[in-house]
C-alpha cells in the first residue's frame, strides 16, 4: 500500500517504434490519480500531490510525482519501503529464505535485512543494483526488471528510516525479556537495548 | 496497566495438540527437518533479522518483537550455527503461537508501559513462559512419529555397540549414553541439536524401548 510522503516515478516509454505521445501521457496521469483516489478510500487517508514531467522527448520520458499522505487527523502517514518490500517480494517469489538467499549470492543478510525493511536506501551504484536484480532472478528487459529500477529510482527522493521511530520501537521491544541467567532486566539494559534497535 | 488474569498453564500434552495442529495447518506434512526458516521468514512473513552481538550485550540468543512480525537473532548464531538457530526461530514461534494472548492484555504501547511490564513479570511466569515455548519448539521439530520411526532406525544401530561395550552390565549404566548417543545421531536427522532431541525422546516414552 502506497503512503507518503513518497517521491513516486512513473516511467513513459514508447514501445517498439511506435513515438511517445500525449494522451499516452494523460492517460497514465489518469490512471496514477484513479489508483490514489482508491488509495484514500481504502485507508482513510488524503493525499496531496504535485506532478513534474523530467526528460521528456519522442522517446518517452519520466513523470515525477511528489506526494504526502495524510490520516483523517492530518498526521502524515509513514511511507513503506517499495523498493523494499518488492525485493523482499521477489525473494520469497523464488522460494530462498534471506538467509539462503544471502548464503546462495553472499550478501550480508543485515544489509539485505535493512533494505528490505526500509531502513537502508537501495544502492546508488547500477551495478549493485544489477547484481541484486540477477540474485532475484529478474530478466533485463522484463517489467519486473524495470519496475525493480523505477523502485530504486523513486527511493532516492525517501528519506531511509535508518533510525526507527518511536512507535515502531515499542513494538519491536522483545515480548518478554530476560537475560540468559535470568537476571531482572534493569531499566539500563532495556534502554540500551533500545538504542541498539533503532539502527537494527 | 491492565490487570491480568495470569498465564495460562498448558501441559506437555496440550502444547503437543497444539504444535501438531499449527504445522498441520501450515501443510509441514510429516517431513524432516521440518523448513522452519521457510515457515517463519516467507509464509508467516515475519522478519527474521540478524541483531550484531546480541548474545554479548544482553545474553539472548534471540526474542520475538512483541507485535510479532520481527524476530532478531543473534547474527553469529544466525550465520553459523544452524541447529541451534532453528530451534531458536521455533522456540519465538511457540511464544507467538502460546503467548500471543497474555502479551497483548498488558496493552504496551509506549516505552514506560513496556519497562513497567518487563519488571512486573515474576520469575516463576518467565520461567513457564520459556519453558512452554522450548516445549512448543521441541515439539514442533521433533514430530512424534518421525521421531519413533528414526529412533528405532538408529537405536539397533547404537544398541549393537552398547551391547559389545557394556556387556553383562545392568541397564542404568548404559542406558544414559545409549540414549545420548541416540540423539546425537538423530540429530543431523532432524537438523536440531542432540540436547531437545534427549528431551523428546524422554518425553515420548522411547527410552523404555531401550534394552
Amino acid at each position: 500500500m502506497l503512503a507518503g510522503p513518497l517521491r513516486g516515478l512513473i516511467a513513459l516509454t514508447a514501445l517498439g517504434d511506435q513515438a511517445f505521445d500525449f494522451p499516452s501521457l494523460l492517460l497514465s496521469v489518469g490512471i496514477f490519480l484513479f489508483d490514489f483516489t482508491r488509495h484514500e478510500a481504502e485507508t482513510d487517508s488524503v493525499f496531496q500531490a504535485s506532478l513534474s514531467i523530467e526528460r521528456l522527448d519522442k522517446r518517452g520520458g519520466m513523470l515525477y510525482v511528489e506526494y504526502n499522505t495524510y490520516d483523517m487527523k492530518g498526521i502524515p502517514m509513514k511511507a513503506k519501503p517499495l523498493f523494499g518490500e518488492f525485493f523482499k517480494q521477489k525473494r520469497i517469489g523464488i522460494n530462498f529464505t534471506l538467509r539462503e538467499f544471502c548464503r546462495r549470492f553472499d550478501f550480508d543478510p543485515g544489509n539485505i535485512s535493512k533494505l528490505e525493511r526500509g531502513m537502508l536506501p537501495p544502492p546508488e551504484s547500477k551495478e549493485k543494483l544489477e547484481e541484486y536484480a540477477h540474485a532475484l532472478g529478474l530478466k533485463k528487459g522484463t517489467d519486473d526488471w524495470y519496475q525493480f529500477f523505477d523502485f530504486a529510482a523513486a527511493s532516492k527522493g525517501v528519506i531511509p528510516h535508518e533510525l526507527m521511530e518511536d512507535e515502531e520501537l515499542v513494538k519491536s521491544l522483545p515480548i518478554i525479556f530476560r537475560s540468559f541467567r535470568s537476571k531482572r532486566v534493569s531499566k539500563k539494559i532495556v534502554a540500551d537495548l533500545i538504542e541498539k534497535l533503532r539502527k537494527t | 496497566m491492565a490487570q491480568s488474569p495470569g498465564l495460562r498453564f498448558f501441559s506437555y500434552e496440550e502444547i503437543r495438540r497444539i504444535a501438531d495442529d499449527y504445522a498441520s495447518r501450515h501443510c509441514l506434512g510429516n517431513e524432516v527437518p521440518v523448513d522452519i526458516d521457510r515457515l517463519v521468514d516467507n509464509i508467516l512473513g515475519i522478519n527474521v533479522i540478524p541483531f550484531p552481538s546480541l548474545f554479548r550485550s544482553f545474553e539472548v540468543n534471540a526474542f520475538i518483537s512483541n507485535d510479532f512480525r520481527k524476530i532478531y537473532v543473534d547474527e553469529y548464531l544466525y550465520l553459523n550455527l544452524e541447529p541451534q538457530y532453528r530451534f531458536t526461530l521455533a522456540h519465538e514461534l511457540g511464544h507467538m503461537v502460546l503467548h500471543s494472548e497474555y502479551f497483548r492484555q498488558f496493552k504496551i504501547d509506549n516505552l514506560t508501559s513496556y519497562v513497567d511490564f518487563v519488571a512486573d513479570v515474576s520469575e516463576d511466569e518467565y520461567k513457564l513462559i520459556e519453558t512452554q515455548a522450548n516445549h512448543f519448539a521441541g515439539l514442533f521439530l521433533v514430530p512424534a512419529a518421525a521421531l519413533r520411526e528414526h529412533f528405532l532406525e538408529q537405536a539397533k544401530d547404537i544398541m549393537r555397540f552398547i551391547s559389545s561395550r557394556y556387556k553383562g552390565q545392568r541397564r542404568d549404566n548404559y542406558l544414559g549414553t545409549a540414549l545420548e548417543l541416540i540423539s546425537q545421531k538423530l540429530s543431523p536427522i532432524f537438523n536440531v541439536y542432540y540436547h531437545p532431541i534427549q528431551i523428546r525422546i524422554e518425553r515420548d516414552g522411547l527410552t523404555e524401548l531401550i534394552p
